[in-house]
């Protein structure tokens, strides 16, 4: 029981891991725009 | 030869359409009591009334044909119901919508419950600032319950017939099997999204709170927007959307759960179980990073032409936020709808429109043709062009990692292809629709891309005062894309040969 618990946790904390390096994504190119823009 | 409809037909499509009817009807108690505790006791009379009529409705055909229905139904049988059940449903839904005075007339509330539903976000609501909690609270159950799949709710309490169970659980436009049988499936679905609905509604009402909203309202505000943001649905409680709460920390969450969201449920499956290198390997994340990366690229090019946006923070918060909305179909908003109109530029808008169409993840709440499909197509083309530089003996086989590795078949490819030309060919019928009712070809095509892909992102053409054959079509637009197209067709079908053999 304990162990499915640790493993969903890490489940859902790869999933946000993945979601939040797509949103690095976009801040990244965010950041080339600007650099662009000066 | 092709079988009429007959009475053995219809009874267990009334039998299973019963169920969902019911099941919508029992859920109408949790708005209810969320407008008792608000003391809005006329809505909470309205859910009572409309809640019992649904159950009511819903149980007649159960009780009749209980003893009728046979152990399992056909492929017909199962998309007519699938079909049948979201149309039925729409109706019975929007009641507590047109009694609560707050739309201009049934068809309007027909229109915001489809929006719900198929997790659009299209909304005709009047003065939504000022909406009752329930009325509030069964708008995001809506989509939540349409995200996970309606039918797919009923058949998992109800249902007793597995073999049926998968057919209509096809028919709601997801095919992976996550456990042996489908009712199974539909529960493993449910269980996922109610871990993340405590996780999700925790967050935001952390967000809420830090924002300066009261407890409760942070935490009524908190779980709507998970609801919306986990559904890909695009409903928030205020008007201004997610602009309302001005804070790039509430932004950045939603789209953490809004991406999460657009994920398929197998993949969720894989990694809730322990296979994490699953969202780096899956052929559906890969073609998702790629057009996003792409088209957010496109888009910001256009924004360095027009130079509407100064900084980065304004370009991440204005164009990636309403690019990534657009793109996992979710169409939350942190602009007003008449900017896309004013800033954009042809360049932006034709990077949101082609994220729109794409959408999302097969089996998952999200719109549009699919990360998957576009990947079966792009490695279709690339294995004909193998294909074509080999001697004629040699077969290329090309293969793809969706949770495991598969051939690339050409029944495969074939499927992928059909299914996205349907959604190209209700995309341009609705664009025409669009400017045949008098508006331009950039508002038409935009908010057509929005309705057919189930995103909900609006450049202000969607509003009570579009005329109403447009409502029409955009609500069979939105019905066919998130049943993509097969059961919606099944029923259509079934009703031409009915009349015909009259």
């Amino acid at each position: 029981m304990k162990n499915r618990f640790a493993t969903i946790s890490l489940g859902v904390l790869a999933e946000m891991l993945f979601a939040g390096a797509l949103v690095g994504i976009g801040w990244i190119i965010s950041l080339l725009g600007e650099v662009y823009l000066r | 030869m092709t079988r009429a409809a007959g009475k053995s037909f219809w009874r267990p499509v009334g039998y299973y359409m019963g169920m969902v009817i019911v099941t919508l009807g029992v859920l109408q108690i949790i708005p209810m009591l969320v407008s008792v505790l608000y003391g809005e006791w006329d809505v909470a009379i309205i859910f009572l009334l409309t809640g019992s009529l649904a159950v009511l409705a819903g149980c007649a055909p159960v009780a009749l044909l209980h003893q009728d229905r046979p152990a399992r139904i056909g492929w017909r049988e199962g998309m007519v119901v699938t079909a049948g059940a979201w149309f039925v449903g729409m109706l019975f839904c929007a009641l507590p919508y047109r009694f609560s005075g707050n739309y201009l007339s049934y068809l309007d509330a027909c229109f915001d419950v489809m929006s719900g539903l198929t997790t659009t976000g299209l909304a005709l609501v009047q003065d939504m600032d000022h909406l009752a909690n329930g009325i509030n609270m069964w708008r995001h159950m809506l989509t939540f319950v349409g995200g996970q799949g309606m039918v797919v709710l009923a058949l998992t309490f109800l249902a007793s017939s597995t073999g049926s169970a998968y057919k209509m659980y096809v028919g709601e436009g997801k095919d992976e099997r996550l456990a042996p049988n489908a009712t199974h499936t539909a529960r493993y679905i449910w269980r996922i999204s109610l871990i993340y609905l405590l996780l999700g509604t925790f967050v935001f009402w952390l967000a809420g709170l830090r924002l300066g909203l009261s407890w409760d309202r942070a935490l009524l505000h908190g779980m709507w927007i998970f609801m919306s943001a986990w559904s890909t649905g695009g409903f928030a409680p205020m008007s201004q959307n997610i602009l309302y709460y001005h804070s790039a920390l509430y932004e950045i969450i939603t789209m953490i759960f809004f991406i999460i969201g657009s994920f398929n449920f197998a993949l969720h499956h894989a990694v809730l179980q322990g296979r994490k290198r699953e969202l780096v390997k899956n052929v559906e994340t890969l073609s998702m990073t790629i057009t996003m990366t792409a088209l957010t690229l496109l888009a910001t090019i256009g924004f360095m032409q027009n130079r509407i946006y100064p900084d980065a923070m304004a370009l991440f918060r204005k164009v990636f936020y309403q690019l990534i909305s657009g793109h996992t179909t979710t169409g939350f908003m942190s602009i007003y709808a008449r900017q896309f109109y004013a800033d954009w530029g042809e360049l932006a808008l034709f990077a949101i429109t082609v994220a729109m169409l794409i959408g999302g993840s097969a089996c998952s709440t999200a719109g549009g043709f699919k990360g998957l499909r576009m990947a079966i197509i792009f490695k279709s083309f690339l294995k004909d062009l193998r294909q074509m530089s080999v001697p004629e003996s040699r077969i290329i086989l090309t293969k793809y990692h969706h949770i495991r590795d598969i051939v690339l078949e050409d029944q495969t490819a074939r499927s992928a292809f059909l299914i996205v030309t349907a959604y190209i060919v209700t995309y341009a019928g609705t664009t025409l629709a669009g400017m045949l009712c008098g508006y331009p070809f950039s508002l038409a095509s935009f908010e057509a891309a929005s309705a057919t892909g189930n995103v909900g992102l609006s450049i202000g053409l969607a509003t009570p005062a579009m005329p109403s054959a447009l409502k029409v079509i955009y609500i069979a637009a939105m019905w066919m894309a998130r049943l993509e197209f097969m059961a919606v067709l099944a029923l259509v079908a079934t009703l031409v040969r009915k009349v015909g053999n009259r």
